[in-house]
């Protein structure tokens, strides 16, 4: 075996170098970490100091700051500013998005909250709030130190379209974020409400995005179409709902209702009006200037409220745009009163364009002088719609402007005219519908019928033809299908409208809105038939009158007679007593409409009849009621017929048919009524059903 | 095949024919042992602020460094947790590297040892078991793993670095013979 | 020489009347209280060797269990809060299908500890009187266990890491439970125990024929 000691031995090497080659290592890793450090450092982007009022949520290090859904930087500390007054939070910027970063850049919290926007960031909920940021994509002046804002902007800088103001009366069902629509597509929104410092109007902020704020102009009317808007007009009953957001939050509606329109300055005041036909008239009649004055009425009135019509004559003069409680400090003890406050239009009351406030207060105080007071009435079919109406006073006293008595100059008032009820539909109806009418047409026909049995004279058979005649003509033409046919679709109409108004009230959902409006919409299409065929049925029945007038009645009134004394000599029996008090009632009264016919002269009765029919038919607006014209109308003729003819027994088909109309008018027009008042007081409450 | 007496092990021999290192000698450990050690420190150092680990989970992305890491539980109840970990993981290791440095660096250098290098050196030595970086990164892989069905994971820079030094300690142990260590600080001293 | 020579030859130092520094190794004279190079404390024997081990044992024991009972992880996912215990966490994981992990927490969190557990008190128990013992695996046996204690503390690592991550305010959060840190000091407490063995006790109190 070879010995250890054989084998060679390595060569020792002598390093050549005192330092090995592990000493690289360290200078690497030196190198390294601070290349690592310089990377981090160098690719930082500048600090910004964004200050804000309290530091909700925010975290060093941790809450980002977002641009368009996208993290640019990240807040890095969270201090206080000098006098603890805010809070400063010191963001770093990506370097990337530093340079647009500039002095018209806007800050803000994003957590949840009811903005100007509406109701945003419920997702930071979730993800933890941070810190949005807003500017254009141009590069600008530098800037390091913002303010934030305490809410999302209306809009971002970098979005185009057109600030304006849009002024109206109160909060009303318009919240924030609401859409502005033109032509029912949302083409904006609408910012938060503010006070004015009157505490009249509100003012809003609103945004219209481009291209659709060309369409903006001097000429463009804003209405505002929450929820649904009920209209009874010319053309019948419609329901209008824009769309289902405008019926939750609301919405304004823009349109140019008028040609001639110039352009308008970013934050032009626009005015939001309550309807469309109230925008479309102020835009028709042309907008003055306005003059704010105030009156006092006494507080048991029912019916004045913000919005209540001011007329002058058969103009719209102005608006009512507050009513509160007043209580004279000199008479405290006195009652109370209702302060009106309203804003007229002076121009249209014929005051000279172009006055200075002042002026035209004193133009006013002269007016007032010279016996111009104001003074509540009443109007309309469909209830009393109460209104303020200037009037020449023949009589008043001299009297004036009562001014520093309370916010707005007091016009005096005049007594209030109210009664045209005895005139008006409501009247009319309730007349009618107190008499138990169709017992007692039956069974006084069934009298009448045996009356003409007991008469039975051949002379009552000479009738002049002509009546004969025309009677069948009305018949006829009462009988008519037609009219039929549309009454029978207006009860049916009615009827489904009552049933509707019931669904809608009792039962609250927007599901159940939405088939209740389904159906008004056959609703009013099937008004709206009937309406169209209206104008032909009165057109007959006019036709009817004239040719009543023509109508020798002299011997019509002589056959009369007969039948009169038959009838007397029938009342004076005893059989009388067994017959209904009603009825005895009723054949008095008829009794003496044929007395008056005999003593007063027919024709001139029949003239008298028919001008009072034609006078009621005047005292009724023409401009809108059809159907209760119609009614009225009906049954003026009715009543005249009555009067002529009240012996023809085939008529009381016509006079129950007559009296159903009129009982299912009336009970329409109450619902009616009691509907518009309701959306009137709470328009909430027909969704909510409370 | 070679023989080596002590006395030639003591140096750097290289093989005739291949030029192959044989041994290593005790300068040349030495030296790698304390150029590892500061290697080591600088890297942990830097590992201990870059950003270690960070979790994605829609839009939020939770950045953590190590200190953060163990920062993350230091309140309350679990503020020993935190000290034990972060002893565990980043002080000691640390330690370890500063003692040998300051045991080791002198004599590497061909200078007179430092007053207390012995105990430096013991003391390096004794901590080495409760140094336990390696254990640590095992602890994150699996966490990685649990934590993969949440959401997503990145990796930061620290965490590299870790490994490295990780890496780089396995090394440097096979040069810590004790042995030589010790005579050649005892030389050193003397 | 071949081997069974050369440990013929082994002297011990101690029956050669030194005793040899148990931290850089150099041989000095029985008595000496400190190592002339590295300052160690010289020790012929750690007569407590053994009580040192059984105390640190105990502890590490009683601290294990509530490590156990309690939870290692308190995890909210949007308003539900949920515990697991390590025994818990293992079992969700197979749960869900994740076998590797699983098994490295069972290795690292149960079989290991359990095993230190039994092969320390198995070496103190038979160290503690005379044995005839194979040293070799003895020594072994002693050698893994000093080195694979360190490594229970995995669990506790991926606690904190977890803890560390996920904090997403309402979306998911983990916090660590009491049994981190009664784990932790588990884990520290049997390390401490497998490091008092004064591993020289294992040829100590061999029978007198037993193969060395």
């Amino acid at each position: 075996m070879m010995t250890d000691a054989d084998l060679p031995t390595p060569e020792p090497t002598e390093s050549r170098r005192e330092i090995s080659w592990v000493w690289l290592m360290p200078v690497l890793a030196v190198l390294v970490a601070l290349g690592m450090v310089w990377q981090t450092y160098a690719n930082r982007g500048p600090v910004i100091v964004v200050t804000f009022p309290s530091a909700s949520g925010i975290e060093a290090e941790q809450t980002p700051l977002r641009y368009r859904e996208l993290d640019v930087g990240t807040v890095e500390e969270v201090t206080f500013s000098e006098g603890l007054s805010a809070i400063e939070v010191h963001i770093r910027l990506d370097q990337k998005i530093a340079p647009y970063v500039d002095a018209g850049s806007e800050f803000w919290l994003v957590e949840p909250q009811v903005s100007a926007r509406g109701i945003t960031g419920l997702g930071t909920v979730l993800s933890g709030v941070y810190i949005e940021g807003s500017w254009d994509g141009t590069p600008g002046e530098a800037a390091d130190r913002f303010e934030a804002l305490t809410e999302q902007p209306l809009f971002s800088p970098d979005q185009a379209g057109t600030r304006i103001v849009l002024s109206s009366r109160t909060g009303g069902q318009l919240s924030a974020g609401a859409p502005v629509l033109f032509n029912g597509i949302s083409v904006g929104w609408i910012g938060r409400p503010v006070l004015s410092e009157n505490g009249l109007t509100v003012t809003r902020d609103a945004f219209i995005e481009a291209p659709y704020d060309a369409r903006l102009s001097t000429a463009s009317r804003f209405w505002d179409s929450s929820g649904l808007s009920f209209d009874i007009g010319t053309n019948g009953v419609s329901f209008n709902m824009e769309s289902l957001a405008a019926l939750v939050e609301g919405g304004v509606t823009f349109g140019t209702l008028v040609t001639g329109g110039q352009a308008i300055e970013p934050g032009h005041v626009f005015d939001v009006f309550s309807s469309l036909r109230t925008a479309r008239a102020d835009a028709l009649e042309g907008s003055g200037t306005r003059l704010s004055v105030a009156a006092l009425v006494d507080a048991s009135v029912a019916g004045l409220s913000a919005g209540t019509v001011v007329r002058y004559g058969r103009a719209n003069v102005g608006e009512v745009t507050a009513v509160t409680g007043f209580r004279d400090a000199d008479a405290p003890s006195g009652d109370m009163q209702l302060l009106v406050d309203l804003e007229i239009i002076p121009e249209r009351l014929g005051f000279a364009a172009g006055l200075t406030t002042d002026e035209q207060l004193a133009t006013l105080a002269d007016r007032i002088a010279a016996g111009l007071r104001l003074r509540l009435a009443s109007e309309g079919i469909i209830g009393q719609t109460t209104i303020l109406e200037f009037i020449q006073a023949e009589d008043a006293g001299a009297e004036t402007l009562v001014i520093d008595r309370t916010p707005f100059p007091l016009v005096p008032t005049a007594p209030a005219r109210v009664g045209d009820a005895t005139e008006g539909m409501e009247g009319l109806v309730d007349r009618v519908s107190n008499l138990p009418i169709e017992e007692l047409m039956t069974s006084a026909i069934g009298a009448l019928e045996s009356v003409q049995q007991l008469a039975g004279s051949p002379d009552a058979l000479q009738l002049p033809a002509n009546a004969n005649g025309l009677i069948s003509d009305a018949r006829g033409l009462v009988g008519s299908d037609e009219i039929r046919i549309a009454l029978a679709d207006f009860q049916a109409a009615t009827t489904d409208l009552r049933a509707m108004t019931d669904e809608i009230r009792n039962s609250p959902g927007l599901a159940n809105l939405l088939t209740a409006l389904e159906s008004s919409q056959q609703i009013t299409d099937g008004l709206a038939a009937f309406s169209e065929g209206l104008p032909g049925v009165l057109d007959s029945v006019a036709v009817i009158t004239d040719e009543i007038r023509e109508v020798p009645l002299a011997e019509l009134v002589g056959s009369l007679d007969q039948v009169t004394q038959q009838l007397q000599g029938f009342l004076g029996s005893e059989s009388i007593d067994d017959l209904p008090e009603a009825i005895r009632g009723t054949l008095e009264e008829l009794q003496n409409a044929l007395t008056e016919l005999r003593t007063g002269g027919a024709v001139e009765n029949l003239n008298k009849a028919l001008a009072a029919a034609q006078g009621s038919m005047e005292a009724i607006e023409i401009a809108t009621e059809l159907v209760p014209e119609v009614v009225s109308r009906l049954d003026s003729t009715a009543r005249t017929l009555e009067t002529a003819v009240s012996g023809y027994a085939p008529g009381s088909r016509i006079q129950v048919d007559i009296t159903n109309a009129l009982r299912n008018i009336s009970e329409a027009a109450a619902a009616f009524r009691s509907l518009s008042r309701t959306l009137e007081r709470d328009p909430s409450s027909l969704i909510t059903g409370r | 095949m070679y023989q080596v007496d002590d006395e030639i092990a003591v140096r750097d021999t290289r093989c005739i024919r291949c030029g192959h290192r044989l041994t290593f000698g005790r300068r040349g450990a030495i030296a790698r042992v304390v150029g590892l050690a500061m290697t080591s420190a600088i890297l942990m150092g830097l590992a201990m602020f870059l950003p270690f680990l960070n979790l994605t989970s829609g839009r939020n992305t939770v950045s953590a460094s190590l200190v953060e890491v163990v920062g993350g539980f230091a309140d309350g109840l679990m503020v020993p947790l935190a000290f034990a970990v972060f002893g565990f993981i980043l002080v000691l290791p640390l330690t370890r590297f500063v003692l040998l440095i300051f045991a080791l660096g002198p004599v590497a250098a061909a200078r007179p040892a430092f007053p207390g290098a012995a105990l430096a050196l013991r003391w390096a030595i004794v901590l080495k078991p409760w140094a336990m970086a390696e254990v640590f990164m095992i602890g994150v892989a699996v966490a990685l793993i649990k934590l993969s069905g949440l959401a997503t994971i990145g990796m930061g820079s620290a965490f590299w670095v870790l490994c490295a030094v990780v890496l780089i300690t396995a090394y440097q142990e096979t040069f810590m013979c004790r042995h030589t260590l010790w005579t050649e600080l005892n030389s050193a001293r003397a | 020489m071949d081997r069974a020579e050369q440990r013929a030859r082994l002297i011990t130092a101690r029956d050669a009347g030194r005793v040899g520094c148990r931290s850089c190794g150099l041989v000095a004279p029985l008595g000496q209280r400190r190592c002339t190079r590295c300052g160690a404390a010289l020790q012929s024997r750690d007569t407590q060797s053994l009580q040192k081990v059984w105390a640190w044992w105990m502890a590490g024991l009683i601290t294990y269990i509530p490590a156990n009972i309690y939870p290692m992880l308190r995890s909210t996912e949007l308003f539900r809060t949920t515990e697991s215990t390590i025994v818990g966490g293992v079992v969700d994981l197979i749960h869900y299908g994740d076998y590797a992990v699983a098994a490295i927490v069972f290795v690292a969190s149960i079989v290991i500890p359990i095993g230190k557990f039994g092969a320390i008190a198995w070496l103190a128990l038979i160290l503690g009187r005379p044995h005839a013992q194979d040293t070799h695996r003895l020594h072994r046996v002693y050698e893994v266990v000093e080195f694979i204690g360190r490594w229970s503390m995995i669990d506790v690592f991926v606690v904190a890491i977890l803890s560390a991550l996920v904090q997403f305010e309402t979306f998911a959060t983990i916090n660590p439970g009491i049994a981190a840190i009664s784990f932790a000091v588990s884990v520290i407490f049997t390390m401490l125990s497998a490091q008092s063995f004064d591993s020289r006790l294992i040829w100590d109190r061999l029978k007198e024929g037993t193969p060395a």
